[in-house]
């Protein structure tokens, strides 16, 4: 049972993961394409990708992060290079400002000058207060004005229209609406209001579920809503090329033209990339066969790998500075305390939160994913290392000394073999965590299992999320039974069976 | 070499506000086994700890064959001293001969010496060759205190320090190990000293007897010294065990 060798086998894996995962942002890079993780921008997002790459243009697809500022932050640290953004959205959540209807040039005099907007694709994805249509046509409801005083209907919005200035508190004081709507993932709400728990949401006027679900938009009778008019945010440094690609796509869709790409794929369930390719043949800018998406079973694969690529290495690193700081918190029993204190505060962070503040730190993928699922498997493993070694029996531990053994001879010959079935039991209680959390780094654009999960809940796509679902869970099961396998290799039976009574 | 085996000068030890030892001094005698006899709380048990520096004193000096604690390295010094313990002690991952083998492995003794010094050992305390490879729970407790015994004595050091090893047995365990034991002693007459509150077994093992009573030596000699003049009616107390 050499422990110390395993450990600095560990530390050697850890090390070569490292430099890995250096050398991986260090490549030559392809045009980065992201998007939102709602459907339209992932599917102009797939548009923007397949027209670049007809173009002869290498593409890396980051689709699905966690919302406007992660998009924008990853965009100005150059971790993307592109992705379609909304007019109203880079003047009020990017540029703080309250104009109602800018125009692209307006934005581009104020934007950030390493970035640029192009001139609008044509259509304009404003917000809409959506209801069946049975349900406006029995309550009269024709425009938002008419939800006045009207306590009786339920309404939930998504979190982002409930707390952004153009959402909810300005519809409000402009209607005069005094309800108090609660919040719900926009993903879901189309499905809440299908079966009937909710009477309206927010939705986006470009939105496929309206066909879906038989939706109706309320007018705006007030012109309370400002344009969102969809245009390409990109990176000024982009070679001229690239950008001439990209800007071919101006004026190409109006709002039906959307609404009819996002029901091709909401309601006819094609693939982005289906419909992406379709859109770009009929409208004569690419040549060649339609692609087809992936298969079921084909991204699985790849994003199983991705997965555990994502937990292993936390999951190493964890070990890496876990088990000593374990043994030196155990030597030095007045750093336990602070340690396990400050390892635990780590872990009361909402792992979405953890993610999000790895953004500004780290931008966005593989590498802050990682940095916060080890900060995540800290705690377990220190902890149970802290434990394992108090909890042996102190006529043991003064046995070692008094024998003649020396500091280091005690830990590698007595205390770690013996503490070695809780500190097991610490490393795999981290490593399931790290399975279950790393779903949420699709988020940040880690890939991984939670990529189909993420997808497939701004999709409302049942199939998409089991996808994910279904591979993690197996993953956490299998991990576990390695995990078992491996105290069963390592640990005499004796050991695990409390009979320590030597 | 020194004609004591330990000498306590002068020493004094508290644990937080109580008192264990105040400028105790005691000589105990090279090459013989010597008994610390008292009850619980007369300061047997941390004399034994000072004398392998697992404890250190608060004032004064302890000197093994002359030589004081802390002027030298203390796993050399540990390791010149066996030690074993109530209960014995043993590492419950470890098969018997890697219990009694660790100290010679980590001292660099060549594999073959120790294989031999452990088939001695074994002779000597009467183990079967057959529980070598076994784990100590799957022994008796007899069979574990010879096992501990064999692990004191591995390093054959010039020193034993034996806290109440036999005190846990059965009595028909404990008689056979006395007797083996006694035996050991007589061929090799090593330095010995053992802690415990049973004055039948310092009789019969010890040729010098330290009787103690809260940190106070109340009276020390040869054992027939000690067994047939007491010196007040606490050694007395402790002798009616033996009439």
């Amino acid at each position: 049972m050499n422990v110390i060798g395993r450990l600095s086998f560990m530390g050697r894996v850890g090390l070569i993961a490292l430099l890995l995962c250096a050398s991986l942002t260090l490549q030559a890079k392809p045009i980065t394409v992201g998007s939102k993780n709602f459907n339209e921008s992932y599917l102009l997002a797939e548009i923007l990708s397949q027209l670049l790459e007809a173009d002869g243009f290498e593409v890396e697809r980051k689709f699905g992060l966690g919302g406007t500022l992660v998009c924008y932050e990853a965009l100005l640290s150059g971790e993307i290079d592109v992705y379609v953004e909304y007019t109203g959205t880079l003047e009020q959540v990017i540029l703080k400002g309250s104009d109602l209807h800018p125009t692209v040039d307006q934005l581009n005099l104020r934007l950030d000058d390493r970035l640029q907007m192009l001139p609008s694709l044509g259509f304009n994805n404003t917000y809409a207060i959506a209801l069946k249509r049975r349900l406006a046509e029995a309550e009269s409801l024709k425009n938002i004005s008419d939800l006045a005083g009207r306590d009786d209907l339920a309404i939930a919005f998504s979190l982002e229209f409930l707390n952004r200035e153009d959402g909810w508190p300005g519809l409000a004081e402009t209607y005069g609406l005094k309800q108090s709507p609660t919040g719900i993932d926009h993903g879901l709400a189309y499905r809440a209001i299908d079966d009937g728990k909710i009477d309206l949401t927010d939705a986006y006027s470009t939105d496929g579920d309206l066909k879906r679900y038989g939706l109706i938009a309320l007018l705006d009778d007030r012109q309370y809503f400002p344009d969102y008019f969809a245009a390409p945010l990109l990176r000024s440094d982009l070679p001229s090329e690239v950008i001439a690609s990209i800007g071919r796509l101006t004026g190409r869709l109006d709002d039906d033209g959307m609404r009819e790409l996002n029901g091709e794929v909401v309601v006819s369930g094609k693939s982005f990339a289906e419909v992406a390719s379709q859109f770009l043949i009929d409208e004569g800018m690419v040549t060649g066969e339609v692609v087809t998406g992936p298969g079921f079973f084909t991204g699985m694969l790849d994003n199983t790998l991705t997965h555990l690529k994502l937990t292993g290495i936390a999951l190493l690193l964890g070990c890496i500075i876990g088990l000593p700081f374990g043994v030196l918190a155990f030597r030095i029993p007045a750093l336990a305390r602070g340690l396990v204190y400050g390892a635990g505060l780590l872990q009361t962070v909402p792992s979405i939160a953890l993610l999000a503040l790895m953004i500004p730190l780290f931008g966005i993928g593989e590498f802050p994913a990682i940095v916060a699922l080890f900060l995540y498997s800290i705690l377990p493993i220190l902890r149970n290392t802290i434990t394992g070694l108090t909890s042996i029996d102190p006529v043991l531990k003064r046995v070692s000394v008094a024998i003649g053994l020396t500091s280091m001879e005690q830990l590698r010959w007595v205390l770690i073999p013996m503490a070695l079935p809780t500190i097991l039991a610490g490393v795999k209680t981290a490593a399931v965590i790290s399975i279950g959390t790393a779903t949420l780094a699709a988020f940040i654009g880690a890939g991984g299992l939670g990529e189909p999960i993420v997808t497939g809940l701004a999709l409302n796509d049942t199939r998409l999320i089991l996808q994910g679902a279904i591979p993690a869970a197996g993953l956490a099961i299998v991990v576990e039974l390695l995990f078992e396998f491996l105290e069963r290799l390592i640990v005499k039976p004796h050991m695990l069976k409390g009979e320590l009574s030597g | 070499m020194s004609e004591f085996s330990i000498e306590f000068d002068g020493v004094s030890k508290a644990y937080g506000q109580t008192p264990i030892l105040k400028d105790f001094s005691l000589k105990i005698p090279a090459a013989l086994t010597t008994a610390l006899v008292g009850e619980s709380g007369s300061g047997k048990s941390t004399l034994l700890n000072l004398a392998n520096g697992l404890i250190a004193p608060d004032e004064g000096t302890v000197r093994i064959f002359g030589e004081a604690i802390g002027s030298q390295d203390l796993v050399a010094l540990r390791r010149g001293m066996g030690y074993a313990v109530q209960g014995a002690g043993l590492f419950p991952h470890l098969t018997v001969v890697d219990n009694i083998g660790l100290v010679a492995k980590l001292a660099d003794w060549p594999e073959a010496d120790v294989t031999a010094r452990i088939d001695v050992l074994f002779g000597m305390l009467n183990l079967d060759v057959e529980l070598a490879n076994r784990y100590p729970h799957s022994l008796s407790g007899g069979q574990q205190q010879r096992v501990s015994l064999c692990r004191a004595m591995m390093l054959n050091p010039p020193m034993l320090l034996l806290d109440e090893p036999f005190s846990a047995l059965d009595p028909m365990t404990r008689t056979a190990i006395h007797r083996e034991f006694a035996e050991l002693q007589a061929t090799e007459s090593r330095s010995v000293l053992l802690v415990t509150h049973d004055i039948r077994e310092a009789a019969k093992l010890a040729q010098y007897i330290v009787v103690l009573r809260d940190g106070i030596v109340v009276q020390q000699g040869d054992v027939a010294s000690v067994t047939e003049s007491p010196k007040d009616a606490y050694v007395e107390l402790l002798l009616g065990a033996l009439s």
